[in-house]
């Protein structure tokens, strides 16, 4: 059992942010943040099920979106490739997305840390 | 009456108006305070607060020696008090910022009191305080000018070129950055002249490291009131069209 979870809030916080500069899909959007961290969690190795999927982003997307929206950017841009009904597997392209997804991420930890910093400073 | 015991004096006067009005600013600036910036106001209150004393019991001992009074001792213990208690503000307020938690600031802060009271209890022997000069305060024990410059002086020094230069390094507004950077510069140069001060073996090397703190508090004024060029160069306002 992979222990590695995907924080959701933390990840809308992020995404919100993003969309506040004006990003508002890749970064900027919640659904393709959890869709890629879901899939890269289990590795290029290993079948992504949609329901496991399905319980990160039904808090925050209804199922239909998700269906389509893995379809038309996730696989139409070979970041994942359907191997079987219900089951998704990350490819390289994918890897790297997630790794820029994560990059966002830390950027996102940089700049909160340097705003509440300077909070401290008169 | 000494021409450079008189220059002493009237340095030590400017620096003291000048520490007077910092402190007094920074009280005024404390009541606008929010709950986040108001541990680094009163540390700061606090530093210009220790430059106020030490210059100030400095002059009045300019004044004794004018006076013809030769009272080193007692100046010398009173000197070391806000001497050594300076570095405390300056820690508290660089582990603050940096750590958000102003728990943690005072325990670092209280690690450099403890070096205090050990710089205390190797310099209080007063067999050991001979040959202390008019204009001087000698570090007159080795145990305590070790503790001194390592634990008092060198850290602190340390930690806020370590801040400066991660502002420096940050990506904020142009404005912003130079007071905040204006703010640590003159806190370091005053700190460092200071030390240089209590150590200067010559009158003419204390004039002039006391010439620097006053450059100092001088730049610290700039950092809270900055200049109208500096304000134009970097609060540009292109006026938006909607």
């Amino acid at each position: 059992m992979d222990k590695k979870k995907v924080d959701i809030e933390f990840e809308q916080d992020v995404a919100e942010f993003y969309q506040s500069l004006g990003i508002s899909c890749g970064p900027g959007d919640i659904h393709y943040r959890l869709i890629i961290l879901v899939m890269e969690k289990n590795g290029p190795n290993r079948i992504t099920r949609f329901s496991e999927i399905r319980e990160y982003t039904d808090q925050v997307a209804d199922r239909g979106s998700i269906g389509s929206k893995i379809k038309n950017i996730f696989q139409l841009q070979r970041l994942a490739k359907k191997v079987e009904h219900g089951g998704y597997v990350i490819t390289g392209e994918g890897l790297l997305a997630a790794e820029f997804i994560k990059y966002s991420s830390e950027n996102y930890k940089n700049i909160m840390k340097t705003r509440k910093m300077l909070e401290r400073i008169p | 009456m000494d021409n450079q015991t008189l220059i002493n004096l009237l340095i030590d006067i400017l620096i003291n108006v000048a520490s007077f009005i910092f402190v007094y600013t920074s009280y005024k600036k404390y009541q606008n305070c929010n709950d986040h910036t108001k541990p680094t106001q009163i540390s700061f209150m606090i530093f210009w607060s220790f430059i106020f004393i030490y210059f100030f019991i400095d002059a009045v001992r300019q004044m004794f020696i004018i006076a013809g009074t030769n009272i080193q001792l007692p100046f010398h213990f009173m000197l070391s008090i806000p001497l050594t208690l300076v570095s405390l503000p300056i820690v508290f307020t660089i582990i603050y910022i940096i750590s958000g938690n102003k728990y943690t600031g005072i325990g670092v802060s209280s690690i450099f009191l403890i070096f205090s009271f050990f710089y205390f209890y190797y310099m209080i022997p007063i067999d050991q305080l001979n040959n202390i000069s008019e204009n001087t305060i000698l570090l007159s024990n080795n145990v305590a000018s070790v503790i001194f410059i390592s634990g008092l002086f060198i850290v602190p020094t340390s930690m806020i070129f370590g801040l400066l230069g991660l502002i420096l390094l940050k990506r904020i507004p142009t404005f912003r950055k130079y007071r905040i950077c204006l703010s640590l510069l003159s806190i370091s140069i005053v700190f460092d002249f200071l030390f240089l001060t209590s150590i200067s073996q010559s009158i003419e090397m204390l004039i002039g490291s006391k010439i620097f703190v006053l450059l100092g508090v001088i730049l610290g004024y700039f950092a809270n009131y900055p200049p109208k060029l500096i304000e134009s160069k970097c609060l540009v306002n292109i006026p938006a069209i909607d």
